[in-house]
């Protein structure tokens, strides 16, 4: 465990992803302390619209006279908790169901990947579209609808790496050696499949945080006046080109937030292979 | 064939086939042989003639529609065919019976050192009272020394992709020797490397189980290896024993045509590299008869009417040839 923080210290993108992801962190726990105008993530104050940037309001306010920086702070809550609710449940669904799959029996296997398929044939934004629209949009619908478009995905990579790693001579010398079936499975395909979970996981924070801020966008989302970027984006189109900064600086966070997960994704794949560690 | 009961294993009339689409492969017919306490026993044979299929059959890791039609396999004793899974993984896989595979490049798991790898085994399988892991170290440590793997401490700590493939193949055979078996499966261990290390490795193999008393049971195709090492030899083809018996009549007198055919193309000689024309017989239709017939140069048609019978011999050897199925 040493080894490996040692590792990730000296990985100068990981980092930058860390770093990123802790200032988005600590926004999303102590925002309400850190913001100029906390009040401002709910209220409206008509009598300050559409200010362009400057030091009182260094992102500006929006149509509705809120303090865009202070959104954007208190919106990072909203997005970390759906980007983690969604890819945490989605790997507790997928990653056994594709272990399983892969590596015991074939009936149930084939079984499994056409379900995935059933999923998988609908375009995630849609499926998304059709459950927020059954149920009253809300955040927890939105992460409802991404848990359940997103965990064929994992599904899928894990099933086709299991297959790959239980057919690997390590395997049938495992099995020479008298170690049980789930602890093959587990102790050590599980290991070897841990790379594209890791990297499915991050891609998925990343995409999770773009659908979810699409569905914000289409007003199936979070509602108003929740600070959520995806929705803030969506309110400023109205004052588009002027009001720039209202729609400007939330693009910029979702990128930044995307880009962390990303960084440190690779960098978590890269430090627990140990084949990948030499060349570092 | 006749097989004394009081060797270590014994492999008696073993027939396996496996359910395909195209109908039933038989891979295995009636294939017979004994390995007594300290020996070792070569099985030789092309690819595809089931040498590997003895192995699992004996580790009971046949895949799911393989099905064993007849015979026994005798180790110490009891049927391993009538054991369980269970039974099969806590006290004979890894525990009285050791494997060594075949390509040590894949034969670790990457993600774990290698020492760590190795002690699982120790773990499940070491004397009763003294699994614990120090006790597993120094007898690991000791093996390591054994196989001549240098600073035996630290390559412990070290991870698969960090040895060579002869350290890889040595650390593979103190695995499988970690919990004293009485008999190491060794599958082709050698054709990964090359042939200094095969020299090597297998000389190693040999003199550690004479030492501490271990059958190998030996599969190859290299006749070079098997006139050093072995005591015994196994020959098959398409599934079947076709001459069986103690190492140095065969190699000195060998019999069957398929035996002369397989020494002749050990590259030892002068001439240049040769082969046995054709293909091993399809185990899903076999030919009728004896099944070298089609490749066979002493083949009469006669030899395509009935099967042949094992024949015994004065110097100890078992035939399975019709033209001295005649003779006798």
């Amino acid at each position: 465990m040493k080894y490996l923080i040692g590792l990730l210290i000296r990985d100068k993108t990981a980092v930058l992803g860390f770093f990123l992801f802790a200032v988005i962190f600590f926004c999303a726990i102590g925002g309400e302390y850190m913001v100029p105008y906390p009040e401002d993530a709910f209220d409206a104050k008509p009598w300050q619209r559409m200010l362009p940037p400057s030091a009182e309001h260094i992102f500006g306010t929006d149509g509705m006279g809120r303090d865009v920086f202070s959104r954007l702070v208190l919106g990072s809550r909203i997005a970390l908790i759906i980007a983690f609710v969604t890819v945490f449940f989605s790997m507790i669904i997928g990653v056994p169901l594709g272990l399983f799959a892969g590596y015991y029996g074939k009936k149930f296997g084939q079984f499994i990947m056409r379900l995935t398929d059933v999923f998988l044939a609908v375009p995630q934004l849609v499926l998304a579209l059709v459950f927020a629209t059954i149920m009253r949009p809300s955040v927890s619908t939105a992460m409802l609808a991404l848990t359940i478009t997103y965990w064929p995905l994992f599904c899928r990579v894990v099933y086709s790496e299991t297959r790959r790693v239980a057919a690997s001579p390590f395997v049938d010398a495992l099995e020479a050696a008298g170690c049980s079936s789930k602890r093959i499975l587990f102790m050590h395909i599980l290991p070897n499949v841990l790379p594209v979970i890791i990297i499915r996981a991050t891609i998925g924070m990343g995409v999770t945080i773009l659908v979810a801020a699409a569905l914000g966008f289409l007003g199936l989302g979070a509602v108003p006046p929740t600070p959520e970027w995806g929705l803030m984006i969506a309110e400023s189109q109205r004052y588009l080109p002027s009001g720039w900064w209202i729609s400007v600086f939330p693009g910029i966070a979702i990128l930044i937030t995307v880009l962390s997960f990303n960084l440190i994704g690779d960098a978590l794949r890269d430090a627990i292979d140990p084949r990948l560690r030499r060349s570092r | 064939m006749n097989i004394d009961q009081d060797n270590l294993l014994c492999v008696k009339d073993l027939s396996v086939s496996i359910h395909t689409p195209n109908g039933n492969a038989y891979i295995l017919h009636q294939v017979s042989f004994e390995i007594k306490q300290g020996e070792v026993l070569g099985l030789i044979g092309e690819s595809g003639c089931g040498k590997s299929t003895v192995i699992k059959s004996i580790l009971g890791l046949l895949p799911g529609n393989a099905i064993v039609s007849q015979g026994q396999i005798i180790f110490k004793g009891q049927d391993l065919l009538k054991l369980n899974e269970s039974q099969l993984s806590t006290s004979i896989r890894g525990q009285r019976v050791g494997f060594i595979p075949q390509d040590p490049a894949q034969a670790f798991n990457p993600n774990f050192t290698v020492g760590e790898q190795i002690l699982e085994i120790w773990r499940w399988h070491g004397p009763v009272g003294s699994r614990d892991r120090q006790s597993g170290i120094n007898q690991l440590i000791y093996l390591l020394d054994r196989v001549q793997i240098a600073d035996p401490i630290s390559m412990l700590n070290r991870y698969p992709h960090q040895f060579s493939g002869g350290q890889r193949q040595r650390l593979l055979i103190a695995a499988a020797l970690l919990c004293k078996p009485d008999l190491v499966l060794a599958d082709e261990p050698t054709t990964a490397l090359d042939v200094t290390t095969q020299q090597q490795i297998l000389h190693l193999l040999a003199d550690l189980g004479k030492e501490f008393g271990i059958s190998v049971l030996l599969v190859t195709h290299d006749f070079g290896v098997v006139s050093q090492i072995c005591d015994r030899i196994n020959i098959m083809y398409a599934g079947q024993t076709v001459e069986y018996g103690p190492k140095r009549p065969m190699l000195q007198n060998p019999e069957h045509p398929y035996t002369v055919a397989l020494m002749n193309c050990h590259p030892n000689k002068l001439n240049s590299l040769s082969g046995i024309p054709g293909v091993v017989a399809s185990s899903l239709e076999p030919p009728t008869g004896c099944r070298f017939l089609p490749r066979c140069i002493r083949g009469l048609p006669s030899c395509s009417n009935r099967e042949s019978n094992f024949v015994l011999r004065d110097d100890g050897r078992y035939l399975n040839c019709t033209h001295y199925d005649y003779v006798i």
